[in-house]
Formats: structure tokens, C-alpha cells, sequence
């Protein structure tokens, strides 16, 4: 499959692992990240639930173990599966996504998310909707913006993930001290970004 | 039957026709409960329609999901008293009872070992219970059901290349009959698919190596009851140039 980039700076290719049943790896700027995902499929006995099937993630750093915060995102991304799979198809399986970091400048987490969707959409997992993730900074004037300017120091940092159907949000995780109107209008900023994202899938699915 | 557009999971479809109040449904879709007369799309692919009430999505799914009366190719994996696990590749093993063989008695039971191939058909598949397979139609016949040889190549292909294979009008299997005498299984899990070569010696040279099969077993050596898989997905374009052996575990050997 051809490598697909877009105008946001994004690009992906999916497929490029033979033994998942789905994977993508996908960069947005320079952060560049692998995710695979193999389901349904066997499920350990400690982690069978008998109504639906069980949605792990794990997250692999670019080097070493993972660590405290590794965890954090494998709990953001697993939350996020779970809400858009048809999870209750499958019940008494396991579907694994596995994340690996590539290269990291800034807005990892978005972009494990994404390629995440990708990998699910490419192993054919069954959706209730697709969901995509924009990282939105502040500088200290204010401003906001959706790319990471290098060098520039951020007061803070959102993410937001989105559902495809209505355009809400599905998650949302922020660093750093905003006011409520400031936070409202990153809202406003990254629904425009996801978007663009959403048009992007389509673009990388059909090719 | 009419294909349309691409579609993506959450894309609603409307105005969805029905006959007799009855709208058929395949892979891909889902009833949307929000609102009446819609159908709501849980997998990438094109949405095709067979009118009059008949929707489906074709996508590229690589794990397979048992359908009851679907036509398999499983691996043999373990044996337990009168029951065999058979890997189909689904979430679990299907169960494939000894009895359930052509002729099959409680006191004369099939010769199965772990590591054969077995060509059956699922008699039963719900998500909430393990899969059962029979090796038998409802004459107590086998047919094509049962026991493949194990001077074969059992690979791994795509959903795609299977439905284009199992096409009775694709002139592929044709046109390798015309060259040389082959058997050919084909599962519909979507990625097994078993060739069964009969020694016709001499005849099968240089013209196969350039086609599905490897040469080398195929005349002057004998077949030494050797099974290839390839994990990856092939055209038979592909095939050739990608074929990687892995030969079977000593356990399987007669």
C-alpha cells in the first residue's frame, strides 16, 4: 500500500506488518508511531468477560520498559477502543492493540490514537464510530495553535479525541493552567483539526 | 447486485428497502437503533446491495469469524477422547467429534493425528459457544468433507483470492487443470487453503515453477509429506515470488 500524506503534515501506510491482523504506522510531523492490532482473539481466563469481549492495550516505548506514564496512555487508548468498538460481538475474546513509539516530538498521544483508529480499521474490527485525536497547544501569549512550533514554550497542552458520527467528544486529557473560555475555544480549534483527520482516513482507506 | 460507495464505521445508511418487512443483512452492518429504517456500518469496505432486501459490506477482515454451514480447511490440534480440537483460525479451537467421519464407529474411529489437515463444514458457530464441526453432510456421506492428504501444501491466503478462487467463473484452477492433475481445497476462512497435489511424477515440470508450486517435491523427490504455510497474504502473482516453506512439525509426520 502507498504511503499516503496529507496537507496537515500527517502520513501513513497501513498494512506493513504481516502478523497482525491489522497495523498502521503513522506520523504526524516528526512523532512517528506503530500500531498493530490482532482480534478477536483468544482471551487469557483471568481476563475473559462473558458479554463482550475484552479490549487490551500496550504501549511500547522507544527504548527500555514502560513506565508509570507509558501506562497512562495504554489506559487512554484502551478507554477509547472500548467506548467505539462493537465490543458485545464478540464476547468471551480479546482484541490487543499494541502501540510502538518510533520517534517522539511532542503530540504522542494524539497520534498513538490515531494510528490506533487506523490499525482497527485496517484489521476490520467492528466500529460503532471512528475517533481521532488533535493536540492543540497554548503559548504563553495565548495564542493557540494545533502544530508544535519547535522551540516555542507552551503554557498548555490539550488533546481531544472525537467521534466521527456527531463530532463529540469522546476524551479529553489537558497539562498545564487555562481559563474555561480558553479551553472552550481549543475545543472549538481541534473539532476543525478532526475534521481534516476524518476526511484523511477516508483518503488513506480507499487508496 | 450493485456495489455503491466506500463507507466507514458510523456512516448511516438510509431509505433501506425491505421485502415483506424483511431486510437481510451481512457482514459490515448493524441495525441503528436511534433510528427507525437505518442501518449503521461497523466496518470499512464497500457497501453492497442485491435488491431486493439483501446488504452487505466487503471488506478486508483477516480474522475470521465462524458462520454456521461455512466450508473450512483446520489444522488438527489436539486429541482428547472422542472429541479433536481443530484450529480454524477463529478466537477458539472448534471441537470436531471422531464420530462425525464417514464410517465412523464408537469401535473404529478415523486415524487422525495432531497436525493434519481436515476439510470440514461448521455445523454449528454462535459467538457465545465453542464451534462444532462435522466431517459428514446429513446423509451421514462425507463428499469432499474429511482427511486431506498430507503430500500437500496448505497455505494461508486472503478473503479476496478465496471468493475469486471458489468463482466458477475465474479460469485460474482451469487452466492449471489443463496442465497438470491437481486437487484443490479451498476454506472459507478466509485464509486457508490446501492444495492436494496427486503424483502425476513427470508431467508437473519447469511450467509450475513459474505457478503455484514449488518444483522440487513435485517429481523426482518424493513428496515427503510436506506442508507449507505462508503466513502473508498472496495474490497468486505473488505466490511465486514470496514462497517461503516452513516444513511441518515432526509431530504431524505418518
Amino acid at each position: 500500500m502507498e504511503t499516503v500524506t496529507d496537507k496537515t503534515n500527517i502520513s501513513c501506510k497501513l498494512g506493513i506488518l504481516s502478523r497482525p491482523d491489522g497495523s498502521a504506522i503513522l506520523s504526524e510531523g516528526n512523532t512517528t508511531v506503530i500500531a498493530g492490532i490482532y482480534g478477536p482473539v483468544e482471551v487469557k481466563l483471568q481476563k475473559l468477560l462473558i458479554d463482550k469481549a475484552s479490549v487490551e492495550c500496550h504501549y511500547r516505548p522507544k527504548s527500555g520498559l514502560p513506565g508509570v506514564e507509558d501506562r497512562l496512555y495504554e489506559s487512554i487508548i484502551r478507554n477509547i477502543c472500548e467506548t467505539s468498538f462493537y465490543a458485545s460481538l464478540h464476547p468471551r475474546t480479546a482484541i490487543l492493540v499494541t502501540i510502538q513509539e518510533l520517534q517522539n516530538s511532542g503530540q504522542l498521544i494524539s497520534c498513538a490514537i490515531n494510528a490506533a483508529c487506523l490499525a482497527c480499521l485496517n484489521a476490520g474490527i467492528d466500529m460503532k464510530f471512528m475517533f481521532s485525536a488533535v493536540t492543540c497547544y497554548m503559548n504563553f501569549e495565548d495564542d493557540l495553535y494545533l502544530h508544535c512550533a519547535s522551540g516555542k514554550e507552551t503554557k498548555a497542552m490539550f488533546v481531544f479525541v472525537f467521534d466521527s458520527t456527531e463530532k463529540r467528544i469522546i476524551a479529553s486529557h489537558t497539562k498545564g493552567s487555562f481559563t474555561k473560555e480558553q479551553f472552550e475555544e481549543a475545543v472549538e480549534l481541534s473539532k476543525e483539526g478532526c475534521e481534516d483527520r476524518f476526511t484523511y482516513y477516508k483518503k488513506v482507506l480507499e487508496s | 447486485m450493485s456495489q455503491s460507495e466506500f463507507v466507514l464505521p458510523g456512516h448511516i445508511i438510509k431509505d433501506v428497502k425491505s421485502l415483506r418487512g424483511v431486510t437481510i443483512l451481512g457482514p459490515g452492518l448493524r441495525q441503528n437503533e436511534d433510528q427507525p429504517n437505518t442501518l449503521c456500518v461497523t466496518q470499512p469496505g464497500k457497501l453492497c446491495i442485491k435488491m431486493p432486501n439483501v446488504y452487505w459490506i466487503e471488506g478486508n477482515r483477516n480474522r475470521y469469524i465462524p458462520q454456521k454451514g461455512d466450508l473450512v480447511v483446520g489444522v488438527v490440534v489436539k486429541k482428547s477422547g472422542n472429541t479433536l480440537k481443530v484450529d480454524i483460525g477463529s478466537a477458539e479451537h472448534a471441537a470436531l467429534s471422531m464420530l462425525s467421519f464417514e464410517g465412523a464407529t464408537k469401535k473404529q474411529k478415523p486415524d487422525v493425528q495432531v497436525g493434519d489437515v481436515v476439510y470440514a463444514k461448521l455445523l454449528n458457530a454462535h459467538r457465545e459457544m465453542e464451534s462444532e464441526l462435522v466431517c459428514i453432510d446429513s446423509y451421514y456421506k462425507a463428499g469432499p468433507l474429511g482427511l486431506l492428504s498430507n503430500d500437500g501444501f496448505l497455505m494461508n491466503i486472503s478473503l479476496t483470492l478465496t471468493h475469486k478462487l471458489l468463482d466458477i467463473q475465474n479460469p485460474l484452477l482451469r487452466t492449471l487443470g489443463k496442465k497438470f492433475c491437481y486437487e484443490i481445497v479451498v476454506g472459507v476462512n478466509e485464509s486457508s487453503l490446501d492444495e492436494v497435489m496427486r503424483s502425476s511424477a513427470g508431467r508437473v515440470h519447469s511450467t509450475i515453477t513459474k505457478g503455484v508450486m514449488r518444483p522440487a517435491s513435485l517429481h523426482t523427490q518424493e513428496p515427503t509429506s510436506c506442508l507449507f504455510r505462508l503466513p502473508l497474504d498472496l495474490s497468486p502473482s505473488q505466490i511465486s515470488s514470496k514462497y517461503s516453506s516452513v516444513p511441518r512439525s515432526p509431530a504431524g509426520g505418518r
